[in-house]
């Protein structure tokens, strides 16, 4: 008799299986169902779908159906001249843009900090921000009316101040400072936003401190404030670096030309062409995969590298 | 606390207003300028192209809004708009609440799930060519699902709903609520501020998308505002390649009306921009706060 009540205890341990469990909180479960199904087809089915890169793809046997042919792909791919020159092109732009760009919002954050004026600060603040705000198509449009030869305003300048118009959209050596100014003009507001979210958080008792013990402004500024925003920094050069393979598709698409594509032409542009216009799939993803790769390296390697710099790392 | 002014400081100080000023100036002006020439008479542009501000005001260039595939697209843009924003924040809530929850088993690895698109993807081909098998090309639902889902916003919201106190949801199921109250009568209200964020955010970004038009619609009556306004803004633009012009009048004329065009793309994003930038702020203090 005694050991049949025993028993019941244990055969309700046994039934802790993830089964109950998945049954007990089903309802958080089937919250996250939406979410899974759309990532198993508009994210990992595609990831699975590089398996491309690999064949030899025809379109009536699609993707599944083509012929295996290994690294062939990836033979072809690099010892093309455009893939070289492509990649270059893509290194050398964000290159520029980390150089120039990628102070430019922690200096307006800097001097925006400095202005005493509240009102002044947050008119500031609003105008620069907008222009992240308006598309590239659209911003596009503005610059190449600006920029354009034959009455564009920025060239009537010049031409007033008595030199020759500057084709700065269709010149070699023109398009990717336009570009980078371009940037700046787009993404300063942005970043300075977030330095400046970072700079409020710097306690106001270690300026008082400094001042009493005799800090000038440029003191401050070295002990207190950039230590202060270093971690925002960091955070946003660990982005930024692993974005370094996309050198801003959506600026140059809207931007460029075949006159400029000699310095102009990035990754993604030219794996747009080569892929959804003139329909060579497999390189396109070939090189896609590429892209891809290197960009999660890097990724990796700079949050690690910036941790062990002492900075914070995205996780 | 004795506060001494020296010159150098002064100085400084007057440097950096008008070093502000002028950065602030130069983003402004050339929306200025484009405002300027689309109100300007045809005459006096050709006179005096270099404007500083509108010459003989005529409304005559801003007929460009009867243009049917203008007037269509922006329709069809609005209507995307508000059913993807209205989509995209309850699927983001959804999926984040139960991701904020520690306790819930295999949490880790839906974690991992929504985050890895973010660093890695499959390409635009296999996507495209995925699309294209499923016949989702050249329709409206291809518009909405693209970015659906997105991986940094779900995080964000996870983060802060993993903030609230636990003791609110213990509280709650004792008095027999089940996980969908809890959601919606204690998470959803506190979310507030982030929600609107995030709602602005994603609306902003899918009226600037024209990348999805491009990719998978061919019919011109599903294009995006974006797709059109491409088509007459820059393809419409002939001397990018050419370095020449055709008929200077059509040209002239062509300009003011493409101005027209941006500043009417321009202005839902301009009368929306005081709320994202009151909501901004406080969701970016927000979502920065780490544990």
């Amino acid at each position: 008799m005694n050991g049949t009540t025993n028993r019941v205890p244990e055969v309700k341990k046994k039934g802790r299986s993830m089964l109950t469990k998945l049954y007990k909180y089903r309802k958080l479960y089937i919250l996250f169902l939406p979410c899974f199904i759309y990532l198993i087809i508009f994210n990992y089915i595609p990831m699975a779908g590089v398996t491309l890169a690999f064949r030899d793809y025809t379109i009536t046997k699609g993707i599944w159906g083509s012929d295996f042919i290994g690294t062939a792909n990836f033979a072809k791919l690099f010892s093309d001249s455009d893939f070289w020159k492509v990649t270059f092109n893509t290194i050398k732009i964000s290159g520029l843009n980390l150089l120039f760009g990628f102070p430019a919002p922690i200096i307006l954050a800097l001097m925006l900090n400095e202005v005493r004026s509240i009102k002044y600060k947050r008119s500031i603040q609003t105008v620069i921000f907008l222009p992240h705000f308006i598309s590239w198509v659209i911003l596009s449009g503005i610059i190449i009316t600006l920029l354009r030869v034959d009455g564009g305003i920025i060239n009537l300048f010049i031409q007033k101040l008595g030199g020759e118009p500057i084709a700065f959209l269709s010149d070699n050596r023109y398009f990717v400072p336009t570009l980078i100014v371009a940037n700046i003009w787009k993404g300063a507001g942005w970043g300075t936003i977030i330095y400046l979210a970072a700079l409020s958080g710097i306690d106001m008792e270690l300026y008082e401190a400094a001042m009493i013990d005799g800090a000038n402004r440029w003191h401050r500024m070295r002990y207190i404030t950039l230590p202060g925003i270093v971690g925002a920094i960091s955070i946003q050069l660990i982005m930024q670096l692993s974005h370094i393979l996309s050198a801003g598709f959506d600026q140059i698409f809207n931007l460029y030309s075949p006159l400029v594509y000699d310095t102009a032409d990035i990754i993604d542009t030219y794996v747009y062409r080569i892929g959804l216009i003139n329909g060579k799939y497999e390189m396109a993803t070939a090189l896609g995969l590429f892209k891809s790769v290197v960009a999660f390296i890097l990724i990796i390697t700079s949050n690690k590298i910036i941790k062990k710099l002492g900075g914070d790392g995205i996780w | 606390m004795v506060k001494e002014k020296s010159f150098g400081s002064v100085l400084t100080d007057i440097l950096i207003h008008v070093f502000l000023f002028a950065f602030a100036f130069a983003c402004l002006y050339p929306f200025w300028y484009v405002l300027s020439v689309s109100l300007t008479s045809y005459e006096a542009y050709t006179t005096t192209p270099l404007l500083l501000y509108p010459k003989d005001i005529t409304f005559s260039a801003y007929e460009i809004i009867k243009e049917p595939d203008l007037s269509h697209s922006a329709l069809l843009t609005v209507v995307l708009v508000a059913v993807f924003t209205i989509l995209h924040t309850i699927l983001c809530i959804i999926t984040a609440y139960p991701l904020s929850k520690k306790y819930l088993p295999g949490r880790n690895f839906m974690l991992l799930l929504v985050v890895l698109p973010m660093v890695f993807s499959g390409g635009i081909i296999p996507t495209y060519l995925v699309m294209k098998d499923l016949h989702l090309t050249n329709t409206f639902a291809i518009l909405v699902f693209a970015g659906l889902f997105s991986g940094f916003n779900i995080v964000l919201m996870k983060n802060f709903m993993s903030q609230i106190p636990q003791s609110l949801e213990e509280a709650a199921k004792i008095d027999g609520a089940d996980d969908y109250r809890i959601l919606f009568n204690i998470y959803i209200p506190l979310s507030m501020p982030i929600l609107a964020t995030i709602a602005l955010f994603s609306a902003v970004t899918k009226w600037n998308d024209y990348f999805t038009g491009l990719m998978y619609i061919t019919n011109p009556d599903l294009y995006p505002l974006q797709n059109v306004l491409r088509t007459m803004i820059i393809e419409g633009n002939v001397d990018v390649a050419s370095g020449g012009f055709m008929d200077s009048e059509n040209l002239t004329l062509l300009t003011s009306m493409k101005m027209a065009v941006i500043i009417i793309a321009t202005v839902p994003i301009v009368c929306i921009y005081p709320f994202v930038q009151k909501h901004f702020v406080k969701g970016m203090l927000i979502g920065s706060v780490k544990g």
